[in-house]
């Protein structure tokens, strides 16, 4: 792309590791609560209740039933992040986190039109291979949520391939109300 | 009922008025009163996965209108909250309400008792959604559930513990409806759950600053059930504490058939709403331009109608406080008194208005709007009297019938047709004056003598034989005439 | 942070979800790690930051006051688990 007169610099970006903890603080907390709708009354799964069962019976199967594990511990998490004594120190933190994590993408935007980073650590695992444990399955979301956090629009584009076969994508981040000049540019990558 | 005077109530309120909008808080659903259940609902109601709530303008206007009037000062930068809990009328599973930023801070509504006058505090009104309603008593194993009701948008006006008395609790309720209705932010209608009272209330002895535990009494749904409920939980807790109880954090409520209150549930362990921010709600920032608009539009409220009748109207305090006691009794007064034919009869009008229309109100336990007759027959009707074509008796019974049945007949014409105009003329009267002298020759004589008092009992049957038609003042005045001759 | 099993069942309670014992178990696990994660915040001096509580730039996005978009009776029951043609139904609740 030098090649063609763009400037292609690299820029340090220092929260790098605070996205993802930031992230799943934030989305977590949301998922708890609009997850709630799903209580068994108006749509959707209804536990088999006995008759003698109450409304809290009734709750309290129906989600567990109705969601799976990843689903509960996020719910978990993110009640736990809002709850009385905790909100705080998690969630109002995580907000001056994305606060800061805002700052800086909009001082790269400042002076650059795009972001380019991989669209993930790695390439894509095999099925089940590490679910058991949810933070290393987080981790690899941290370049996607990058753009989530900060409110812009993002694109990944299948132009590599890694040495195992795998499709292995690259990202492109624009600034907000800039996705048709991102729509451009991702067109004239992937056609030449 | 007497409390011991070594201790006092401490007591605050928390009134939700549901805004008079057309749609909801949050959709377009209709919120009329009354309609089939589950028949005003749309999918943001029933919190269908992928719908955004959009905030109704109108809400917003009707909050800051009832601020204003309560000399509250309006947050420039607000959000909503969400408010978790789990309940089957609570669509979403979180309630959206406005938990950091009232739109509304402070303020204080102004009221009269038997002990004087004083303000109430207000703490804040804030802005959120109604819940749907839950009936317990249509089927036996279940709880039905009714959205129509959720989404509507409320405003929930909480006073700091700043009343101390059944009757300061009625006399705020009602100065409060009063002001809602005045404004149009709220019908103020109990019955219909338009409006509704939490009260929370703790004792503790006189002069200690310290606040007793408290207990709220919910859904309270009339002035009266408020006040008997204030009373007897107020008289129940003095009694514990006289007794050296200890009183328990407690949700109650009132039972209407024996005036007592009885227990919901402890409070032991508060529960934790994790409030936070609403993402799918923006947050909007008032102008004070807007607010400034809002402010040029609010009417004139009781104390500022009040006055203008003493000045313009020249009518009593007594008058013109009865008259503004409820809104649209005062426009239809209003109404009254701008009609050419009324002629600037004012105090008449008032007499009319607190005589004859109030006891029709009353006994049909109406409203204005439910009033049959129009500010022009009414004024009509008046000026009948006024001009002394009908005597007020005849005409607040004899054609005030007439007319209630028929309120579209034209009230002089139906005088005429009823034979109840009056005889003013002396061609009418002297033949009866005659009459009557003649009969009671004796009275006549004890008049001559100075028994002045007689005069009255021969207005009376000059009345009697022309069948109430005959002008009293006319009467009076051709008597004395006669009286004189002989 | 140690996790302890009256959080567990206190924010299950609030979640309204419920765990057998082996289930408890795993998830008190996978909160300790998952909250041991986001500790890494922590790390960050945030005083003088104030949180953005809003992603979009847009404020006063208000409608006017029209009736509109309510569904008919019928398709508002018509994903309901349990009704009478009327009514959403659940279990008797008692009155709050």
């Amino acid at each position: 792309m030098k090649a063609e007169g763009h400037v292609v610099e690299p820029v340090n970006f220092e929260l790098l590791d605070h996205i993802v903890p930031a992230y799943y603080v934030l989305t977590t907390a949301e998922a708890s609560s609009n997850l709630s709708r799903y209580d068994g009354v108006k749509f959707g799964y209804r536990a088999n209740i006995g008759s003698d069962a109450d409304i809290h019976d009734l709750y309290k199967q129906t989600r567990s039933e109705g969601f799976g594990w990843e689903v509960k511990r996020r719910i978990m998490l993110g009640t736990f992040v809002l709850s009385a004594g905790y909100f705080d120190a998690y969630f109002t933190r995580a907000q001056k986190v994305r606060k800061l994590l805002y700052n800086q993408t909009q001082l790269i935007f400042n002076e650059f039109d795009y972001i380019f980073m991989p669209t993930t650590p790695a390439p894509a695992y095999k099925m089940g291979e590490i679910s058991a444990d949810p933070i290393s399955m987080y981790l690899a979301d941290i370049y996607t949520v990058m753009a989530n956090l900060v409110g812009v629009p993002a694109i990944s584009l299948p132009l590599f391939r890694h040495s195992t076969g795998m499709a292995f994508g690259v990202q492109v981040l624009s600034n907000r109300s800039d996705e048709l000049s991102l729509l451009r540019l991702s067109d004239e990558l992937l056609n030449r | 009922m007497s409390l011991s005077p070594a201790y006092e109530l401490v007591i605050g309120l928390e009134v939700h008025a549901q805004l008079l909008t057309n749609s909801k808080l949050f959709c377009g659903d209709s919120i009329a009163y009354g309609a089939d259940a589950n028949t005003q609902v749309s999918p943001v109601t029933l919190a269908h996965p992928g719908t955004l709530p959009v905030m109704n303008r109108q809400a917003v206007i009707g909050a800051i209108r009832m601020g204003l009037a309560c000399h509250a000062e309006i947050e420039k930068n607000n959000y909503f909250a969400r408010k978790n809990y789990f309940y089957p009328d609570l669509p979403k599973g979180y309630q959206v309400s406005q938990h950091t930023t009232p739109i509304c801070k402070g303020g204080y509504v102004h009221i009269r008792t038997a002990e004087g006058e004083r303000n109430i505090q207000l703490n804040r009104i804030h802005l959120e959604e109604d819940a749907g309603k839950s009936i317990h008593d249509i089927d036996d194993d279940n709880t039905c559930i009714d959205y129509n009701r959720a989404g509507t948008a409320l405003i929930e006006i909480v006073t700091e513990p700043d009343l101390h008395t059944a009757d300061e609790v009625a006399a705020y309720l009602t100065e409060l409806r009063k002001i809602l209705r005045y404004l149009d932010v709220c019908d103020g209608n109990m019955e219909e759950g338009s409006m509704r009272c939490d009260v929370n209330i703790s004792a503790r002895l006189v002069g200690s600053t310290k606040l007793g535990t408290k207990v709220e009494i919910k859904n309270l749904n009339s002035i009266r059930n408020a006040r008997k409920a204030v009373e007897s939980e107020g008289a129940r807790l003095i009694a514990m504490l006289e007794k050296g109880e200890t009183i328990v954090q407690q949700t109650r409520g009132f039972d209407v058939a024996s005036n007592t209150t009885f227990s919901i549930r402890d409070k032991e362990d508060a529960d934790d709403y994790r409030y936070f921010a609403d993402p799918d709600l923006p947050p909007f920032a008032l102008e004070d331009a807007f607010i400034n608009d809002i402010k040029a539009s609010l009417p004139p409220l009781q104390a500022e109608r009040i006055e203008r009748y003493k000045n313009e109207f020249s009518l009593s305090d007594y008058d013109a406080s009865v008259l503004t006691e409820e809104k649209e009794i005062s426009d239809f007064y209003e109404s009254l008194v701008a009609t050419p034919a009324l002629n600037k009869k004012y105090k008449a009008a008032a007499n009319w208005m607190l005589g004859p229309v109030k006891s029709w109100l009353n006994e049909n336990g109406q409203g204005m709007d439910s009033f049959p007759l129009t500010p022009d027959k009414l004024s009509a009707i008046i000026s009948l009297v006024e001009s002394g074509q009908l005597s007020f008796s005849t005409a607040s019974t004899l054609l005030w019938q007439a007319m209630l049945k028929n309120p579209n007949a034209e009230p002089l014409q139906t005088a005429q047709q009823l034979n109840l105009l009056q005889q003013s003329g002396k061609s009418e009267l002297e033949p009866l004056i005659d009459e009557v002298l003649v009969k009671f020759a004796d009275k006549v004589k004890e008049y001559r003598k100075g028994k002045k008092g007689v005069l009255s009992l021969f207005v009376g049957e000059v009345m009697k034989r022309s069948k109430g038609k005959a002008d009293p003042r006319v009467t009076n005045e051709l008597l004395l005439e006669k009286l004189k001759e002989n | 942070m140690q996790i302890t099993d009256e959080m567990i069942d206190k924010l299950a309670h609030l979640a309204k979800l419920q765990f057998n014992d082996m289930e408890k178990s795993a998830i008190k696990g996978d909160l300790e790690k998952m909250i041991g994660f986001v500790e890494k915040l922590n790390e960050l001096d945030l005083d003088a930051v104030e949180p953005l509580m809003h992603m979009s730039e847009s404020v006063n996005v208000l409608r006017d006051d029209v009736v509109q978009g309510s569904i008919s009776r019928e398709k508002a029951l018509q994903n309901a688990p349990d009704t009478d043609g009327q009514y959403f139904r659940v279990p008797k609740v008692i009155r709050k």
